[in-house]
């Protein structure tokens, strides 16, 4: 095919049309001008099996079972995919001038709300909803009395050292009718506390307890109908 | 995954990315507190790019990967990313450092200078009834 060598335009033909414009319509018959200009007639047939080569590498990639993903594979993602959206977001195990040159040490929220439901599970007036975990800022004074982070304060760590991440929870619950809520819910919260200190690992610093309903024993689980909302950077379980 | 990722170790042995990550997959697992290595949505896609490429990891990196666990090298510096679910008769706290330990020490034993070593606890559950 006759091309010019401009080096700033390479594309061009003799003829003057450029080699995309006779690249674009390749599948089409040739037009008035491409009837009779040579220069057209040639890039024709050069890219008339360019166009057939490329079609057949096409056609070929599509019937190669090695380029095609094992559906077993797939699947496979899928459940994982939803396995890393039911899990919610990572909060750290540990915080404080951490040696970041070690690597992070995370949790997923889901796994401190599942500790927090199974001890719910072991009440059996209760009946845990929802449940979400947040990270608390720690608070740290530094010598000259300047706080960073948070409302409190305390002494800052070392460099180099790290403390057990602050926690709080919420969790919403239904209890059965007639029964002293407020001594349920603080022997809830105190075993919530203790269980996820020795399993976790984290500071529990607050437990919000939030008594939605009283259900009847009768009835099926009332959370069954209870969607989950999650909301932004929590997680609700 | 290719073979051809081999990496110099202390010894002299040449000890290649996924045989590297294997030998602490397996040690993993045997650590005190582990219940399983959990797959994650990055480790999979890592693991079907290098079905498809040979290799994980962008120029200047190799990487291996199992469920789990990738590790991958780059300026001299070996990192790890480890997802782990825990059985609750242990502190997940304490399994997840235990966890950072052996795998820095895995990787200077073969002979690599240890990164970040990125350990994350994705499911907590009791193991017996």
């Amino acid at each position: 095919m006759a091309v010019t060598s401009n080096s700033t335009d390479t594309t061009t033909l003799g003829c003057g049309r450029d080699v995309d414009d006779v690249w674009s319509h390749i599948d089409n018959p040739p037009d008035a001008h491409e009837t009779t200009c040579p220069d057209c007639q040639a890039a024709r047939a050069d890219l008339a099996s360019l166009n057939a080569a490329t079609q057949q590498m096409v056609k070929a990639d599509l019937d190669d079972p090695t380029l095609r993903i094992d559906p077993a594979v797939l699947d496979n993602i899928v459940a994982i995919a939803r396995s890393e959206v039911r899990r919610g977001s990572k909060i750290p195990l540990r915080q404080g001038s951490e040696g970041q040159f070690e690597g992070e040490l995370m949790i997923s929220e889901h796994s401190i709300a599942t500790v927090v439901r199974r001890v719910s599970d072991t009440v059996p007036e209760v009946e845990a909803r929802r449940c979400r975990i947040r990270l608390t800022p720690r608070t740290h004074r530094f010598p000259g009395g300047q706080e960073t982070e948070g409302a409190g304060a305390e002494p800052g760590p070392a460099l180099g050292t790290t403390r057990p991440s602050q926690v709080s929870i919420d969790l919403s619950v239904t209890v059965l009718p007639h029964l002293a809520i407020g001594e349920l819910v603080d022997s809830l919260r105190n075993l919530i506390i203790l269980t996820v200190t020795a399993e976790i690992g984290v500071e529990v610093t607050r437990v919000d307890i939030t008594v939605e309903d009283i259900h009847d024993p009768a009835e099926g689980d009332p959370g069954d109908d209870q969607p989950d909302v999650n909301g932004q950077g929590s997680a609700d379980v | 995954m290719s073979d051809a990722t081999s990496l110099p170790a202390a010894n002299g042995a040449p000890v290649t990315m996924p045989t590297l990550t294997a030998t602490i997959a397996h040690a993993v697992r045997t650590t005190p507190g582990v219940v399983r290595l959990e797959p994650s949505m990055k480790n999979s896609l890592n693991r079907l790019i290098a079905k498809g490429t040979g290799r994980v990891g962008g120029p200047g990196i190799s990487a291996a990967g199992v469920d789990g666990i990738v590790v991958s090298t780059r300026d001299g510096l070996t990192t790890a990313t480890v997802d782990i679910a825990t059985d609750t008769a242990y502190t997940a706290v304490n399994v997840a450092v235990a966890v950072q330990h052996t795998v820095r020490e895995l990787l200077s034993s073969h002979g690599h200078e240890p990164g970040p070593v990125s350990v994350s606890v994705l499911s907590v559950e009791p193991t017996t009834p």
